[in-house]
């Protein structure tokens, strides 16, 4: 088991990072922690 | 306005109660019931963790408790094209604290390991990381690209690479380019569909110019290949 985090924009999702989650986590029988942002992400760099 | 010592300056705060925000609080709302159908629906055990603060603080935070980081391709160059496109992914680059995958957009399987090495401490460190952390991809072709910039003899280093790579890998080769190593690697990479490619010392610089290219041509939509990206620090 590995710890897999995937940083995901919550207000838009994107499937196909999704579906290499998939694979990742076949491949390594772990399961997916999704780390969802609720700000903007380019506001952390004002 | 807020003055501090002998200083003005703005602070923004979050109108909660606005309809904007309101309205992209649905949207992620919605986005974690998807994100927990999706993968219930594939028998994968999936957990949610919300952002409180400043999102690169946060991830890099959390990267620090965990074994790889995954970040979409669509992430860095977004929606908005006028904006700079890896700004984020850039940042996340230097300051993650496991390595980082840059997750393809569409994404047809693993058919080939490609490991970019220059004979550096942060390109062995890259493809070490990658080794331990996934042992499952062993049985599969590596391709080792080298790219001659100078006249430097790296066959000593060559020699430990390969015997080190002998103890895990079965079918090992080595490509050596010549040529501007941004550009060389670049033009290696885009070709190599199936390929799943591990970077240390030219992670930063080469995912930057990756995403610039595919902006320019359009194809921002259709990387295909995973990017693993660790740098020994």
């Amino acid at each position: 088991m590995r710890k897999i985090l995937m940083a995901l924009d919550g207000a838009d999702l994107c499937k196909e990072s999704l579906v290499f989650g998939i694979y990742l986590s076949r491949l390594t029988h772990s399961g997916i922690t999704g780390y969802f942002l609720k700000i903007n992400r380019r506001m952390s760099f004002l | 306005m807020k003055k501090m010592y002998d200083g003005t300056y703005i602070e923004w705060e979050v109108d909660r109660q606005s309809g904007s925000w309101k309205e992209k609080m649905q949207k992620i709302a919605y986005g974690i019931e998807q994100f927990k159908a999706y993968y219930d629906n594939h028998d994968i055990p999936a957990a949610v963790l919300r952002d409180k603060g400043v999102p690169i603080d946060e991830v890099v935070y959390e990267s620090r408790y965990a074994d790889l980081l995954v970040v979409d391709a669509g992430y860095s160059p977004g929606k908005d094209a006028a904006r700079t496109p890896t700004t984020f992914i850039e940042e996340l680059l230097t300051k993650a604290e496991c390595p980082v995958i840059i997750a393809p957009d569409d994404f047809k399987g693993v058919e080939e390991i490609v490991f970019a090495w220059d004979g550096s401490a942060s390109a062995t460190f890259a493809i070490k990381q990658f080794t331990y952390l996934l042992p499952e991809l062993r049985e599969k072709k590596v391709s080792i690209i080298q790219v001659r910039e100078d006249e430097r003899d790296r066959g000593a280093a060559k020699q430990r690479l390969s015997e080190w790579l002998s103890n895990y890998y079965t079918h090992v080769g080595w490509d050596e380019l010549d040529g501007p190593v941004n550009a060389v690697l670049l033009e290696y990479c885009l070709g190599k569909k199936g390929a799943f490619v591990v970077f240390g010392a030219y992670g930063r610089s080469m995912m930057s110019r990756f995403f610039q290219r595919s902006r320019a041509e359009q194809v921002i939509r259709t990387v295909a290949q995973p990017f693993f990206i660790a740098h020994h620090s």
